[in-house]
Order: structure tokens, then sequence, then C-alpha cells
């Protein structure tokens, strides 16, 4: 899958963007100049110098510092959520087709209620409850992201469960997980990371809008979304402060998306959003 | 008789492929015409060049004639072909539900082909429609139900009376009753039969199935690899299979059909 | 495994079976009596929906029991559940050979892989070569077991399907429908295949059609089943000679035959309208 995956333009171009966010939030600290919380009183607001790249910000913080730091936080906000929401919805999707009606009704119901919540108000409830930090509202935001695992999981798996190769292999004796792990995971899998790719975007740009409202995040510790908000408050000051933050957020979700779309075409697999177009292209 | 179909030198290409070579094909008017093959023997391909309905991206070759009613069809562009396809050469294909439209009743779906090519009236054409679905055995409560709600085999018969309804010279049965029980098959069999004896149609029929063939058309072609391998009557075929497929299709019959149990053949 | 207790290899006796649930449950078989022995071919024919395959299915553990027993090599089907059920399958006595190969084998896995299953799940060893050993049995070779279904043809791949069945063991085959989806010389080899195992294992096989005409010279026996009920039972060379159920007349007498001995129309319509009046 990876080799067809690198041999697709949109694909390969969009894995590198990837690779080049990931690296830099893995080495970016070690690369960061200054220490990204260290305030200096004597240089506020700079304009991109040779001493600030990207010069600093109301506090005299390196922003290219804190760019760094900030794509570790934000990243693994991402993934995180990201985490959550894979294990609490394609599991049950995965299971609701197997196990039974029962099963199949409770997960659905759940799941329905889960698409109800109104997702700042959960976010800002989840960390009122839990804490205010940012595994708590990612936490909140797996979990509103879970119902949409859970039924592209359930969709790719429903027309499998009922195949007569299923169906064999359990007139052979094969115990569920074994059919599961075997048969129905194969086809679903696809499905499945065509989803990650185009969540895991979606979830990034969930992690701005909290850090940019200051759920989630405690003040001094840098992150995309924090940096877009404080630069925009100080628009008049330094106009070009929300451009790089905003940009890379841009970036990543873009290279998310067309992560998604590459894996789709790869896979044929139906992207989340592939039948909704359907249904505008008909129209 | 004169000819309603001539067929000279039919090939389809996909690219550099070709999947039907050089077939050639007469039909009196009238006259009854059974192909035999199996998926991908060119069997449908040649319907399809008649109804001028081949799949996009395949093509007839250059040398390619077919003749209906002494008019060239090749080389038509669709608007000219419709009236062809639409008035003069019925269709069914292996699997009517799909070719009803799953919101309108079936009457009113004949009703308005009757209206949209027949020119008829509102009025007239629900009338005409009743007979029609009447004439192919169906009860009169059919018209205000909608496909899902019939048989497989009432269905077929819907499509059968939207073929003929406006009284073609030829109707193409592709695999029309393949997907049907052995008892309804027989009953659609007939009714084909009953409709050429009544009207004087031409009938094309396609089937896998050499019996069904044999059992109803005055001529048989035995296709394979989109070329002809056999042609001559039913009797002629089934006597003196020259080709060692043709014997097979017999041999199949002979020692695991309901022949086995019989004592002639 | 257990010994049979009767010389049957299944046993079918006053089999009622519904399905669908709620409202739209419906009794699907009314009280079937069907028997099968050792080396014995016993084709099951009916139209859609006279019951054929819920009938299979049944025979499988798929469905629940109304009423009545099947017994397979001895064992109660109907009262199995849970883990008794597993190891039944587990036990392969019985296998089933679905209709269209191209849906039964998974699309994604190597032939071999599909036909190891079996052996993988019960954690038999060797399973390579005892794979090679069920391709042998059915007239495939061996290295085939590294083609996926789509690059074999249906004939191949119908005898893949069969050698899954046969690597479990069984003493009895359910084929449904297992060669309508084949062409003519595919069908006769694998109609051969059959009739050659159940010499060599002597098998018992219960052979689902609708298609009496072309597979009724298979069987050693027929049942006949119309709108859930079994309505002829017997040797087929005297079912077909003296069909006593009008439904029977009137199945022989439509299936499309070589020799034209089918009904013509009038004996057919009398015969359906003496199949309303039942």
């Amino acid at each position: 899958m990876l080799r067809s995956l690198l041999r697709h333009r949109l694909g390969a171009g969009c894995l590198a963007v990837l690779a080049l966010v990931v690296l830099l939030a893995v080495f970016g600290p070690l690369l960061a100049p200054y220490d990204p919380l260290a305030q200096d009183g004597t240089a506020l607001l700079q304009a991109p110098s040779a001493a600030h790249l990207l010069g600093t910000d109301n506090l005299g913080r390196d922003v290219l510092s804190r760019l760094l730091a900030g794509s570790t936080l934000s990243l693994l906000a991402a993934l995180e959520a990201v985490a959550v929401g894979l294990v609490i919805g394609v599991v049950p999707g995965l299971l609701s087709v197997y196990l039974g009606r029962p099963f199949e009704w409770v997960t659905l119901r759940i799941m329905d209620a889960f698409v109800t919540l109104p997702f700042l108000v959960f976010a800002v409830a989840m960390t009122a409850l839990l804490g205010n930090g940012l595994t708590q509202a990612m936490l909140a935001v797996g979990i509103l992201i879970s119902p949409a695992f859970y039924r592209v999981t359930r969709a790719a798996a429903f027309p499998v469960a009922s195949a007569p190769y299923v169906e064999a292999a359990r007139l052979s004796g094969a115990p569920a997980l074994f059919v599961l792990r075997r048969h129905v995971w194969p086809k679903v899998a696809p499905a499945v990371a065509v989803s990650t790719a185009s969540l895991l975007g979606a979830s990034l740009v969930i992690v701005s809008s909290l850090t940019f409202l200051g759920i989630g995040i405690r003040p001094p510790a840098p992150t995309w979304g924090g940096m877009l908000a404080t630069n925009l408050e100080y628009l008049f000051a330094r106009p070009t402060g929300p451009l790089v933050p905003a940009l890379l957020i841009i970036v990543t979700v873009g290279a998310c998306n067309g992560l998604a779309d590459a894996l789709r075409d790869v896979t044929g697999a139906p992207s989340l959003l592939s039948s909704a177009r359907k249904g505008l292209a008909r129209v | 008789m004169s000819d309603l179909l001539t067929v000279r030198n039919l090939s389809v290409h996909a690219g550099e492929e070709t999947l039907v070579r050089g077939l050639d094909l007469d039909l009196a008017r009238g006259g009854s015409l059974g192909i035999v093959g199996e998926s991908g023997s060119g069997k449908s391909l040649t319907c399809r060049s008649v109804l001028g309905i081949l799949p996009p991206g395949l093509t007839t070759g250059p040398g390619t004639s077919i003749r209906f009613d002494g008019a060239e069809l090749t080389g038509l562009d669709p608007l000219e072909w419709l009236p062809y396809r639409a008035d003069r050469i019925g269709a069914v294909f292996q699997d009517p539900g799909s070719y009803l439209n799953p919101s309108i009743p079936v009457g009113r779906q004949l009703a308005e082909v009757l209206r949209v090519r027949g020119g008829l009236g509102r009025r007239a054409a629900r009338e005409r429609a009743a007979e029609l679905l009447a004439d192919v055995g169906l009860p009169g409560r059919v018209a205000g139900q909608y496909a899902h709600e019939l048989s497989g085999g009432m269905q077929q018969r819907v499509m059968i009376a939207i073929a003929v309804c406006r009284e073609p010279d030829l109707l193409i049965a592709d695999e029309a009753t393949t997907a049907l029980d052995v008892t309804v098959q027989a009953e659609v069999l007939d009714l084909l039969a009953d409709l050429r004896e009544r009207t004087g149609l031409a009938l094309v029929l396609v089937s896998h199935d050499l019996a069904v063939v044999a059992q109803v058309c005055d001529e048989v072609l035995v296709l394979r690899d989109g070329e002809v391998l056999e042609r001559g009557t039913p009797a002629e075929v089934l006597r003196n299979p020259r080709h060692e497929y043709t014997r097979t299709l017999v041999d199949a019959h002979a020692r695991f059909g309901i022949e086995r149990f019989r004592s002639h053949v | 495994m257990s010994e049979p207790s009767g010389p049957e290899l299944l046993s079918v006796r006053d089999l009622a079976v519904s399905l669908g649930r709620g409202r739209a449950r419906r009794e699907i078989l009314h009280g079937i009596d069907l028997d099968v022995r050792p080396g014995e071919i016993v084709g099951l024919v009916g139209e859609t929906g006279s019951g054929k395959t819920t009938l299979a299915r049944t025979v499988l553990g798929l469905n629940g029991i109304d009423r009545g027993s099947v017994r397979v090599a001895g064992t109660d089907v109907g009262g199995l559940r849970g883990r008794a059920l597993r190891g039944f399958r587990m036990g392969g006595s019985v296998q089933y050979v679905f209709q269209d190969p191209l849906q039964s084998l998974d699309p994604d896995l190597t032939l071999g892989r599909s036909v190891g299953e079996v052996l993988e799940v019960r954690g038999i060893p060797d399973i390579e070569d005892r794979v090679a050993g069920a391709f042998r049995q059915v007239s495939l070779d061996p290295a085939l077991a590294a083609r996926r279904p789509s690059e074999v043809s249906g004939g191949q791949r119908q005898r893949a399907a069969i050698a899954r069945a046969m690597i479990a063991g069984p003493r009895l085959l359910l084929c449904d429908e297992p060669v309508s989806a084949l062409d003519a010389a595919h069908r006769i080899s694998v109609l051969e295949l059959l009739i050659r195992l159940r010499d060599e294992q002597e098998l018992g096989m219960v052979f689902v059609s609708h298609d009496l005409g072309s597979v009724a010279g298979i069987t050693d026996r027929l049942a006949v089943l119309h709108r859930g009920r079994i309505v002829e039972d017997g040797p087929t060379a005297e079912v077909v000679a003296e069909p006593r159920h009008p439904y029977t007349r009137l199945l022989l007498g439509s299936a499309p035959t070589l020799d034209g001995a089918g009904l013509d129309r009038a004996s057919r319509a009398a015969l359906r309208a003496e199949l309303e009046r039942l």
C-alpha cells in the first residue's frame, strides 16, 4: 500500500509534507534557537531579523522557537484525539456487525448521542470536569470524532460480515476474533486509513481552535492555535504575526486531506465525504 | 421471404482486443434465431451491436454491416438509431428488475412509452397498457403495482409487454429467462412463441443453454470466443455437432440432464 | 467423534423452521423428512422460495428449529449451541459448497490460504503439505495454491472451494447449486469430480438445485421441495419415469431438454391449475 501511495503524485507530496512536519515536531525543540518560554522585555513584537528569524511576540518570546515547540504539542494533541477516536469508534464498529443485534443497538444509540453533543460545550465541560489539560481536551475531541470512525468501519464491515467466505470460515468453527482478524479487518482497514488521514486533519483544526480559545492549554505553553490567538491580538503592531502559524495549520491539514484522497485512490476505499460528494454531483 | 436482419462481418473491438470477429447472421421476417454461448462468447455484444448500445469504449469494426429491413444501421448517429431501437427492435434482458423504475407503477411505465413513442393520449395509453399486460398473461391488478411487488417472471412479462408495445418487427431476448425458475422459464418461452404466432414477430433468443434455444428457434448459432463455431437447424446441430465444443454442450445434457433417465436420445 | 447411531449420515425428521423476526416471522419448512446414506447423492430440487437453501442451512446449524430433529452422523444438530456447535463444526463431518466460488473464497487470500484455513483453526501442523494433498484430490495443480481466486478459472475456483470442504474430512457434503455459475465444460468436470469423491470417500451428498434438467444425471435420489414440503422422494430414475406429484410433473415437463420430451403447453397449464387447487 505504501509503495503504491508513493507512486501516487498527490500521495507522495502529502506524505513528504507530513514527514517534514513530523520531523519539525520531533526535532524542533532541539533546533529552537531560544527557550520558547523565555521572555525578553527588551525585544517585544519585533519584526523578523537575523537574531529572531520570525520575530518576537508581545512578551518578547522568539516566534520560531515557540512554533517549533508548538508543533510537538499540536501534533501530539491531534494524534491523541485520533487515537482515542479510533479505539472507541473502530472496535465497536467492527463488533457491531458481528456480535448481534443488542450490541449493535446499544452502540448505535451511544454513537448517535455522541453526534448530538455540541462540540465546544462538550470540550469545555470535559476540561472543567477533568481539569484543563491538553490530554483531557483531546479525550473530548476523540469521543466527538469517534462516530465518524464507527460509521466508516461499520459501513465497510457490514457487507463483509455476511459474505459467503465469512460464513464458510464460521462454518469451519473459526472463533469470532479469528474471522474478524483474517477476513473482516483487511477489508475495513483501507476505509479506516482514509478516515484516519482526513480526521487527523480535522483534529488539527479542532486542536487549533480549542487552543485558540484557550481550552486545553495553559497560556505559557506554545501551540499553533494559541500563537495564532496572541498574534491576532497584536495584529496592528505586527501584521505578519499570525501568518506563519496559520500557514502551518493550513499546510498540515491540507496535506492530511490530500493524503486521505490519495489513500482513497490507491485502495479504492470510499472516503468519508465521497457519498456526500456523489449526492452533490448529481444535483 | 425477405430478410429482416442481415449482419455481415460483424466485429467488435475494445481497443486492440477483438471481442467478436467476422460474425454473419441472417434472420427472415418472422423467423427465429438462437444464439448459444457462454459468458465472453460475444453473444450479448452481438445483440448490443444490433441495438446500437455497445458499452462505452467498444466499437464495431470498419467492415461491419448491419442491415435492418433494407436500411444500413452502422454509421447511424444515436439520434438516427433511436427509432429503430425504440420502435422496430424490442429487447429484453436477464435482470428485468433493474430495467424497471422502482418508484413508478409498472402500468404507468408502459403507458408512458405508449404516450411518448406512440403518441397516444393519456387515457388511450392507459387502456392500451392494460390490454398489453393482459396479452402477456398478467392479471389486471399488476398495472398498479411496483416492480418490487412482482416476481421475476412477472417483471420479465412486463418487460416483454414494454418491448413489444410498439409492435416491433424484431425482439431480442438476451438471457431473458436465465434468472427465472424452470417452470417460469417455460411459461415465458411459451409467451414468446405465442407472440410470434400472433404478430409475426421475428426473434433472436440468446442463451447459455443449448436446450432452451433448440426448443424455441428455427436456426441456431453456436458462439465461442467471438466466433461462430456452428450453425444450422437445432436438429442438425444436436444430431451432428461438428465442433468439439458443441459436442461438449450436447454431452453435458446427455450425461447429467434428465435425458439420462429417458430411454430414447 | 461419536459413531453414527444409524446407517443414515443425515436424518431429518418432521423438521419445521421459521425465519424472520417479529411480525415478519414465517414458517418456511413445514415438517420435512429426509435421509441421506453414505455414498448417496440426493438431489434437492425446488424453485426460488421453496425452502431448499433454508433446509441446507438448518443442517449446518445456522437456523433455529421449531419442531422436529436434524441428525448429522448421529449428532443432533438442532440441540447444539455456542461451544458445542463450534465443536461440531470443527469436527467437519458436514461441509458446505457454495454456489459462487468468487464469493465463497476471500478475494484477498490465496487459494492455499483459504483451503488451509480449516486446519489453521484446528491448530493442525504441516498445513502446506495437507493443502497440496487436498489440491491433488480435486485434480488441481498444487502450484495454484499461491494464486488468488480472481487469477484462476471458474472451474478451478470451484475445485478449490471443494478442496476446502474436503480438507475438513467431511462425511456429508451439502452442495448448493455448485455448478450453476460455471460454463458447460467446467460444469461437466466439477460434476465428474463430485461423483469421483463420492465413490472414493463414500461421501453422502445433498445436491441443491433449481435446475433439475441439467443436473438430475448426477443424483441417485431426488427429493422435490415445493412450498416448504417434500412432495416427492425416490430414486431419480423412478421419479423421472413416473412422477407422482403434479409439481414434479410440472418441473420435469418444464425443464428444457435436448430430446424435446417436455410437456406441451396445455398439459403444463392443467398441472398448474391442479397445483393451485392443492
